[in-house]
């Protein structure tokens, strides 16, 4: 096995900022709630026809895929990037992100303007180092992966894509570092407690929506949550009321389940919906549960070959891998048993903010990390994966 | 066909970038792109790597790049050189002549520094920038010969700090430089925006026309060309949208008052105004301060640059 050289890949990569820079500034224009992401899937499919890729198409659901091919193309690598970004705005709306010296500044340039542009960038970056896989690249740039949409662009994609992916690599723009290679079981829960009022008796805690939120939060808190393995109940969003004075009719919980072991999230989300159940009898209120979002526990194992190339790349780059669990992307390429893992491209501050920062040095670290991923799994990691190495989806029946 | 259906052009004429670069091999035509600054640290650096990484690296359409500041203290300079394109200050650029503060200072010296047959001059302080903004204004001169001088014209929302809104733009234009072209030069009414910042102009007409250091360089120009070359010179392209800073209506009133004056110059050299009276380079405003009324007064002189063919150093540099 050749091996890669990242810290040469990064110094030739700063020869070649203008590149990912422009699409970065470019893409961060072009407004992408999740859901409306057509603009920059536009942008990324002229970025691509541009650069002569194959296989360029946009699928019904939004999802752009094109194909860098390899030498030999018997085996494909997927590099995927969500097309969606918080804190941008509506489609008519103007957004505007700018460039110093050191930084790129703009609302969602982080999560995931700049994943975006590593993907829109990784044909002219591969071109500007001579470089050519003899695997096939197949970049996705996918959309509705944000709030609600729960990943359904990359679930569409895969669920349709006929060809066989033998490893994945999801990139996001922050932070360099991360090296997420399983995922916690999930389940995004979202409770709406609903009181009747009767004109002129709303001074009554039965009546008040909150009160009634009150007793099932502490119930929820009552669930015996175990340590080992890991699994969290996080209380993440609370709505209700609207003035000082006015006892509200409805009040809206949001909350998150994470477990490391198969079952558990789902033996919580059951807990919670009898204790929903029971409240609402004692109080003839009306709570109702609905599950936005459910992913299953999984992942590739510590020593696994592209964890273990991925962490001497990082190590060669001087770069502190974090590993840990993801929750997002990396559950679904992991549900289709494709070995994969989620790195980061830089660091950021004011994160979620309108004046929203990347740092511009990290990225060629993060740039040189990925192409030294892609260069390792081409030179002998795919291989061995045909011996049987795949990512390990826990849950039998599908379910978080 | 009208001028105004002839000679109008949308950017999307011009977006297929390779064609572009084809016809303009063919015709064996090279294109600097000139950015004038004064503290522009801002916006720069978005300008010099979309400019430089669409239009340079990805589709060669143009040969040199280069910002042309008049002294700027922020760091412009700074980052202007460490995304890679040319910086010159104004003042070292045929430095016989001196130096005069001021954007059309920095576009005529542009004409002796930079060396191609199409100069194309975009703004410094567009927060939207795109790579349309050059190829568009380019594009019309290498599809049409006979084009000489094509301005931008926009819809153009003007961007606040709490945000943006969507009209009153335009305003000296619509309230003073159309009402003059309306009484004195019809034709020209037919620019969207006759005072742009953006156009791209063949060297053998920027080389023959002067260059008002100030406010009236756009105006200037415009008259200048329609009187030597005609109304078939020149060319229009919509840009879609400018974002830029807006400026207080106190700036427009001096912005008009050094539009008015080069104005005014020529149309007396041009004959349409006979024995007009000596005209006041003092721009007087008032303004209430606490309980007292004051006069500022601000002299503004609009000097001119003449036409560079003029100038020893320029032929010894551009042989005839």
């Amino acid at each position: 096995m050749s091996t890669p050289q990242p810290a040469s890949l990064r110094d030739e990569l700063h020869g070649a900022q203008e590149i990912l820079l422009a699409n970065a500034l470019m893409l961060g224009e072009i407004p992408a709630p999740s859901g409306r992401e057509a603009g920059r899937i536009r942008f990324l499919a002229n970025r691509f026809s541009e650069s002569s890729l194959i296989d360029i198409s946009v699928d019904e659901l939004g999802n752009i895929q094109a194909l860098i091919p390899g030498r030999t193309g018997k085996r494909t690598i997927m590099v995927a990037a969500h097309a969606d970004a918080l804190l941008t705005i509506g489609p008519e709306e103007r957004l505007t992100v700018n460039v110093g010296p050191e930084e790129l500044h703009g609302p969602g340039m982080a999560d995931n303007t700049l994943g975006l542009a590593a993907l829109a960038s990784l044909p002219d970056l591969l071109r500007h180092l001579d470089i050519q896989l003899d695997a096939n690249i197949l970049l996705v740039g996918h959309v509705k992966s944000l709030r609600s949409h729960d990943l359904a662009g990359l679930r569409f994609f895969l669920d349709h894509y006929a060809k066989p992916i033998e490893a994945g690599i999801v990139v996001e723009g922050i932070t360099l570092g991360r090296l997420n290679h399983s995922c916690l079981g999930m389940v995004q829960a979202d409770i709406t407690c609903k009181v009747h009022q009767e004109p002129g008796t709303r001074w009554e805690a039965s009546e008040n929506a909150i009160i009634i939120l009150h007793r099932i939060i502490r119930h929820i808190l009552e669930i015996p949550i175990p340590q080992e393995p890991r699994t969290s109940v996080i209380l993440g969003s609370i709505t209700a009321g609207k003035t000082f004075n006015r006892p509200p009719e409805t009040a809206r919980l949001r909350l998150e389940i994470r477990s490391e072991v198969p079952g558990k999230a789902r033996e919580i989300r059951f807990r919670i919906k009898e204790i929903l159940d029971e409240v609402s009898s004692e109080t003839a209120s009306d709570c109702s549960i609905r599950f936005p979002a459910l992913r299953k526990p999984g992942g590739i194992p510590f020593a696994h070959p592209l964890v273990s190339a991925a962490r001497d790349i990082m190590d060669e780059l001087g770069v502190h891998p974090r590993l840990g669990p993801s929750y997002s992307d990396l559950s679904i390429l992991i549900a289709k048993e494709i070995p994969s893992l989620t790195i980061g491209l830089t660091t950021a501050r004011n994160l979620n903010e309108a004046d929203e920062s990347v740092a511009i040095e990290p990225i060629f670290t993060g740039l040189a990390q990925l192409i030294a991923l892609l260069q390792s799994l081409d030179n002998g990691i795919l291989t061995s994966l045909d011996n049987g190495v795949l990512a390990s989806p826990a849950e039998p029946d599908g379910d978080a | 066909m009208s001028w105004l259906k002839r000679n109008t052009f949308h950017h999307s004429d011009f977006s297929d970038l390779a064609a572009l670069c084809e016809a303009k091999q063919e015709a064996g035509i090279t294109v600097s792109l000139c950015i004038p600054t004064l503290n522009e640290e801002k916006t720069i650096g978005k300008e010099i790597v979309i400019f430089k990484s669409e239009l340079m690296d990805r589709f060669p359409l143009i040969d040199e790049f280069a910002v042309i500041d008049s002294g700027s203290t922020d760091a412009t300079g700074e980052i202007v050189q460490s995304y890679g394109a040319d910086f010159y200050y104004s003042g070292d650029i045929l430095p016989s002549e001196g130096f005069k503060r001021g954007k059309g200072e920095n576009l005529w010296k542009a004409i002796y520094q930079l060396k191609s047959d199409i100069i194309c001059y975009v703004d410094a302080d567009i927060a939207n920038i795109h790579p349309r903004f050059v190829y568009g204004l380019v594009g019309p001169l290498l599809r049409h010969p006979e084009m000489h001088y094509v301005k931008a014209f926009y819809e153009r929302p003007m961007a606040f700090s709490e945000g943006i809104r969507a009209t009153g733009g335009g305003r000296v234009t619509e309230i003073l430089v159309r009402p003059l072209f309306s009484l004195f030069y019809p034709e020209l009414t037919q620019l969207f925006q006759p005072l742009s910042g953006e156009y791209a102009v063949r060297r053998e007409v920027l080389e023959r026309i002067p260059f008002p250091i100030g406010y009236g360089v756009e105006t200037s120009h415009l008259l200048d060309v329609y009187l030597q070359w005609g109304m078939g010179a020149f060319g229009q392209t919509d840009l879609d949208q400018r974002v830029h800073r807006n400026q207080s209506t106190a700036a427009l009133g001096k912005m008009s008052f050094g539009i008015l004056q080069s104005f005014l110059h020529r149309l007396q050299k041009h004959g349409k105004a006979s024995a007009m009276a000596d005209i006041s380079n003092t721009y007087r405003a008032l303004q209430a301060n606490g309980s007292e009324y004051e006069e500022i007064t601000t002299e503004i002189i609009e000097e001119e640059r003449p036409p560079m063919i003029e100038i020893k150093e320029y032929l010894e540099r551009f042989p005839r």
